[in-house]
């Protein structure tokens, strides 16, 4: 046997008092409100459920505007840091989350722009992003653009890969059903659904970065 | 006033046209149908402009960083491997690998198709396929970009006695976790017979069965240069017997990969889930 056995510890989560327990399942069922309610609370568990669930969106964001992934996890660092011990001016009824965290990502990414610039290293930050084919436009609407990711990744299957379709192979409807061998009205309903969904989504959640 | 079927306003909105003639004739004199068409097409717009957009995973050390920075304690526990559920995984944006452009490879996950061999979709690209294959030094580099400890799962638990076979234990759990582009998940259990033989028992619960290929395990070293495969998965589950001489503290990292019928005994390098078994 060579695998260190880490003991049943490994699955204890903190135990914070509050709305939320430490186990995943019930954390991983609330709804995006009910994670943001709790971490205006400054209930713990709702920091690291908040980390879970849009973590990835602000470090998404922050390497397509940063194209370095040290900067960019310093980034996110910051944010989470800045969102919780400033938890108490985030209202819940104001505005999302994840909208908020993406608001404050706003401000750490142009704090770290500024901080290249007065290092000299924007020349070099430049010739990382033309080199880096997966850079993005100047003007590309950055955050509604990983929000579109984050939210077709939530959709599940078969509703992600029809809007994949949709949106980048430019299938119609017709030639997706015959693919995904899924009936005609199925598609045209997921379709209208999804697009709706993308719509609350950038709603919610979108600023302009 | 009849408004136009929401179902074909969608499909306008994605520029198919003459989904509804009737709906013409309502659309150009209706304010409300203008709106909801001119609304859900800034939401494509947005969604197409600059192509697909591959969301990244910062590496696991950024969440002890923050609880440290925090004087939150420390934890043994990484929300973003507590539970794959809803998320992409840490583990290294393998799509990164298939293009800049970050094009959508159709055969990735092609749900509803229920027989691996039907190819068939016009828009599948062989060439595509084999040309993600002839760049395995991309991939790796990918992969290992993000190092080896990026890779999700968290071992859980010891000894699941009640559950395990009288002849071997479960050393560790593995959760596996969904690559970009997948919606699947997984465990992998690391038992040990009582002959001393390591055993790994790999559950995939995938929402659609891969189509196009078959999967296979592998185990990977911790710079994802290394690996060696333990076989073919057939269904959801299946066992793999670890060679003597293969210590999962070299090769930590669980994967399991499609695989094209082409041949190829290497690694397509798209890979559906994956896990590390913490040595």
């Amino acid at each position: 046997m060579t695998a260190t056995i880490e003991t049943a510890t490994v699955r204890e989560e903190p135990r914070v008092t509050g709305s939320v327990t430490g186990a995943t399942e019930p954390a991983a069922s609330m709804t995006d409100a009910d994670v943001g309610t709790a971490f205006a609370q400054g209930v713990e568990t709702a920091l690291e459920e908040a980390y879970r669930r849009w973590a990835s969106l602000v470090f998404t964001v922050a390497m397509r505007t940063l194209s370095d992934r040290t900067d960019a996890e310093d980034v996110v660092q910051q944010v989470y840091v800045a969102a919780w011990q400033s938890r108490a001016s985030f209202d819940p009824g104001a505005g999302s989350l994840p909208g908020w965290l993406l608001g404050i990502t706003r401000h750490k990414v142009a704090d770290v722009h500024a901080a290249r610039a007065r290092l000299g290293r924007t020349q070099q930050a430049v010739e990382r992003v033309t080199t880096d084919p997966t850079a993005p436009a100047p003007a590309e609407p950055v955050v509604d653009k990983v929000l579109v990711a984050d939210e077709l990744a939530r959709l599940g299957q078969p509703q992600k890969r029809i809007l994949e379709l949709a949106f980048y192979e430019d299938l119609t409807h017709a030639q997706i059903a015959s693919v995904l061998r899924l009936p005609l009205g199925t598609v045209k309903s997921h379709i209208k659904r999804s697009l709706d969904k993308l719509r609350v989504r950038l709603e919610v959640d979108g600023v302009a970065l | 006033m009849l408004h136009c079927d929401p179902e074909s306003l969608a499909l306008r909105s994605l520029g198919e046209g003459g989904v509804s003639p009737d709906d013409d004739t309502h659309l150009a004199t209706c304010d409300q149908c203008q709106a909801e068409l001119a609304s859900l097409r800034a939401v494509v717009t947005t969604a197409r402009t600059g192509g697909p957009v591959e969301l990244l995973h910062p590496s696991p050390r950024v969440w002890d960083d923050i609880r440290a920075e925090l004087g939150l304690g420390a934890t043994t526990t990484r929300p973003r491997d507590a539970s794959a559920a809803g998320s992409v995984p840490p583990a290294v944006a393998i799509g990164e690998h298939r293009d800049g452009r970050g094009e959508p490879d159709p055969t990735l996950s092609g749900p509803g198709t229920d027989q691996p061999t039907t190819d068939e979709a016009p828009v599948v690209s062989l060439d595509a396929r084999r040309a993600r294959r002839s760049r395995p030094a991309t991939w790796l580099f990918a992969a290992a970009a993000v190092g080896g400890v990026a890779v999700g799962g968290v071992v859980t638990a010891a000894v699941l006695g009640s559950t395990s076979e009288p002849a071997s234990t479960v050393a560790a759990t593995v959760d596996l976790a969904p690559l970009p582009a997948w919606d699947a998940s997984g465990t992998a259990d690391l038992t040990v017979t009582d002959d001393g033989r390591q055993v790994l028992v790999v559950t995939v619960d995938e929402a659609a069965p891969p189509a196009g290929g078959f999967q296979e395990v592998w185990l990977i070293d911790s710079n994802v240069e290394g690996m060696v495969s333990l076989g073919i998965l057939d269904g959801t589950t299946g066992e793999f017997v670890i060679p003597d001489g293969v210590d999962v503290a070299d090769f930590p990292i669980v994967d399991v990969s499609l695989e094209p019928f082409d041949g190829d005994p290497t690694h397509s390098g798209d890979s559906i889930v994956r896990g590390q078994i913490d040595a």
